[in-house]
């Protein structure tokens, strides 16, 4: 201090120049450009769901117990333990002392209550918070019949992947698939339909014919899938509601792999006749029939691009197996698919984005996907037999079927899910073998 | 006639010679086809920068004889220890004790890195002010400033390139000293009234004033820092699209005060809304605080501006 007095002047001289630089200073920023994210699961907090009665409690526990395992199977989340635990919720209406969430690293926190209303029904309510930055992103309160509490679990795990992803979630879905069973000389297959965690497992057809390819109508509680009920393949329609099947068309030959269109209006199918197989459409209400390509060569497997605008199919005619694009209404037929191997199987992406496929090269399976352009092909996951991709209604999740050598008893068949991006593969457990796995539109009851 | 034949034939011989020779270079070096290499060393610029300052600095260089490698501030952020690689700028005279001490320590205390809040050029407070005895309760560690006993001092070490790398822990166990004793400063002066002085003194001192600037490196150490806690949701559509800037002003401890994405324009679409609110979650996680940014250069980064893109993400 005395110094300070002792040399003003030269303290004084001195600091002019710093207080110019300083001032300069004090508009610089740095700026720094960040390109490599760290991605990993999001560590969340899921209490168990208040419950206002001793029933309710149980309720509240388990509605939280599927939430967590819905997000954790996403790959995205990383539910993390109760026992760490330090805050008690015990009220969903005041705010969580985001302090104690940060401290055992959670980065979000569901807080929710489930509740039985006088007229019997159960309501659940939940708030997501952003633990970070210590507010609320989302909260909804759903009520509906006590039965369907599973279901209501999943809506809130949509609920809250929409907030944190940005995407539509997927988990209030089902999943239709051929679940087989028997000695491989007389497969039984059967229609099977669960919830896209395994959930509420049922068979539509009892196995007396063989069935394939099954596909979910993105508009209706209707099913198309191929059977041999009738002696020779067909296409036929499921109604879940009524249990009623039909024949689809009236073709004098085989016809295969169905599919909807967008609106659900029509079916895209192949029919095969004098060892030629073509693309046509056929109107639901209608029954129209319409052709769309005009070959010598084998067209199969076509998938409507989501706007209707464009199909996707495999085709011979160059050759080898491989992926074409064409106009709804069959022209400008063009290859996108220039890869080693074949390709097969193509499915339009609910988002649009990318295409799916079966490709087999040197006698090795892959699912992949690649741009409508044919660019950015990438393999997602390989093995002896991977087959039959499908969407999730998102656009971010697939599915499929890999089948695994056991020895000489046989094959063992399952459904599996992989990430768009290569990443989270889960086997989905079914009773027994499984396979064309086909995905319902979201909030399919 | 003899002699004019042995003379011709030594003649012819001269000439043959000069030819199959190449004596001809002896009279007439030839000029080099390619100019000679020269050998270039490449240093990571922390390094380099780094060494500078420590030149200036009478610090006895071998207070650690291990070698260890320059390594890239890159490799770092994992270590506790200094995180910081940057350049202490001013080296106080005082010798930094060798003593290992925890590295936490400059990460650990919030207070310290206030002293100053305006330095330019000469950041450090240089030592001699500070009243050297001081009793400073808060820090916690042997390292204290005063006299670091064992030192054979080696008053010229400085100019010597080779062992700029050797004294990395020498120099941080510096730096640690340079945070505490401005710590300590803090604790008996009033911080206010002090840095005016201090830097008058820095000032006054053999040490060059250096440039503020952050290095690429000291950069790319904090850029690491946050990528580590950006978790943005993979493969979301159009992720290359998905491009966010967030402003931060950050205390002197590295401590984000206040973040904001200033790309508001797209957050009505979820998508953007979800990336923007992920690479908030980076900024502000305090996982990732505080930042790793070299305290005397404060007034560089006391706002940051950041760009969020997964340009590589699928």
């Amino acid at each position: 201090m005395t110094r300070n007095t002792a040399v003003p002047r030269r303290a004084l001289l001195a600091s002019v120049p710093m207080l110019l630089a300083a001032s300069v200073a004090a508009r610089a920023a740095i700026h720094l450009e960040l390109s490599q994210p760290n991605i990993v699961p999001m560590p969340i907090a899921i209490p168990p769901f208040v419950g206002g009665q001793p029933n309710d409690q149980q309720v509240g526990r388990d509605v939280a117990q599927v939430v967590s395992a819905d997000l954790e199977r996403s790959g995205l989340f990383q539910p993390l333990d109760a026992r760490a635990f330090i805050q008690q919720i015990t009220d969903v209406q005041t705010q969580p002392r985001f302090g104690d969430w940060r401290l055992i690293n959670a980065q979000a926190l569901v807080t929710g209550a489930a509740e039985t209303q006088p007229d019997g029904r159960l309501k659940v309510e939940f708030r997501l918070w952003d633990v970070i930055a210590g507010e609320q992103l989302t909260g909804y309160a759903y009520t509906s019949t006590a039965q369907a509490w599973r279901r209501l679990a999943h809506i809130v795990a949509d609920a809250i992947y929409k907030r944190i992803t940005g995407e539509e979630g997927y988990f209030d879905t089902r999943i239709v698939y051929i679940s087989e069973s028997g000695p491989a000389v007389r497969r039984i297959k059967r229609l099977a339909i669960m919830d896209q965690d395994g959930a509420n497992h049922k068979y539509l057809t009892d196995g007396r014919a063989l069935v394939l390819t099954p596909r979910f109508s993105p508009t209706r509680q209707e099913i198309t899938y191929l059977s041999y009920a009738s002696g020779t393949p067909r296409v036929y329609l499921f109604n879940i509601d009524t249990g009623q099947q039909e024949v689809l068309g009236d073709f004098p030959g085989m016809t295969f792999a169905p599919r909807f269109t967008p609106d659900g209006n029509k079916v895209i199918m192949s029919f095969a006749t004098g060892g030629n197989s073509a693309i046509y459409t056929l109107e639901l209400r209608t029954r129209q029939a319409t052709r769309l390509t005009d070959n010598t060569a084998i067209d199969t497997s076509p998938c409507y691009s989501p706007d209707a605008q464009q199909i996707v199919f495999n085709s011979d005619r160059g050759g080898s197996q491989q992926l074409y694009i064409m106009n709804a209404d069959g022209s400008n037929i063009h290859r996108i698919s220039y890869g080693t191997g074949r390709y097969a199987t193509p499915v339009w992406s609910p988002r649009g984005d990318l295409i799916a496929f079966t490709k087999l090269d040197e006698s090795n399976f892959y699912i992949g996907v690649m741009k409508p352009d044919g660019s950015g092909e990438r393999l997602l996951t390989n093995g002896f037999l991977v087959e039959g991709p499908n969407w999730a209604p998102n656009g971010r999740v697939i599915c499929y079927f890999r089948q695994t050598p056991t020895g000489p008893r046989g094959d063992v068949t399952r459904l599996y899910t992989i990430d768009v991006s290569g990443r989270n593969e889960r086997e989905v457990i079914t009773p027994q073998d499984a396979s064309y796995p086909a995905w319902s539109p979201l909030g399919s009851p | 006639m003899r002699r004019g034949v042995l003379f011709s034939s030594f003649l012819h011989l001269a000439v043959l010679g000069l030819a199959y020779f190449h004596l001809w270079d002896l009279i007439f070096p030839p000029q080099p086809l390619e100019d000679t290499p020269i050998a270039v060393e490449l240093i990571n610029i922390a390094p380099e920068t780094r060494a500078t300052r420590l030149n200036q600095t009478p610090p006895k260089p071998q207070a650690k004889p291990e070698d260890e490698t320059v390594e890239g501030p890159k490799d770092l952020p994992k270590q506790p220890p200094k995180p910081v690689p940057p350049p202490p700028a001013p080296a106080p005279s005082a010798a930094p004790p060798p003593t290992p001490p925890p590295p936490q320590v400059a990460q650990a205390q919030p207070e310290p890195p206030k002293a100053e809040p305006k330095p330019e050029q000469p950041p450090p407070p240089p030592p001699p002010p500070a009243p050297a005895p001081t009793p400073k309760a808060p820090p916690p560690e042997p390292p204290k400033p005063t006299p670091p006993p064992p030192p054979p001092p080696k008053p010229m070490p400085p100019p010597d390139p080779n062992k700029k790398k050797q004294d990395e822990q020498a120099f941080d166990a510096l730096l640690k000293n340079l945070s505490k004793r401005a710590e300590t400063q803090k604790a008996d002066v009033p911080p206010k009234p002090a840095p005016p002085q201090q830097q008058a003194k820095a000032s006054s001192q053999p040490v060059a004033p250096l440039s503020p600037q952050l290095t690429t490196s000291e950069l790319d150490l904090v850029t690491r820092q946050i990528e580590q806690c950006w978790n943005p949701s993979a493969a979301a559509k159009e992720a290359h699209d998905l491009i966010v800037d967030i402003t931060a002003e950050v205390s002197p401890d590295g401590r984000v005060l206040t973040a904001q994405i200033t790309s508001t324009a797209r957050m009505g679409d979820p998508f953007y809304r979800a990336a923007a609110e992920s690479a908030l979650r980076a900024v502000l996680n305090p996982q990732c605080s505080p930042l790793k940014l070299p305290p005397e250069k404060y007034e560089q980064w006391k706002t940051i501006n950041m760009t969020f893109n997964p340009k590589d993400l699928l």
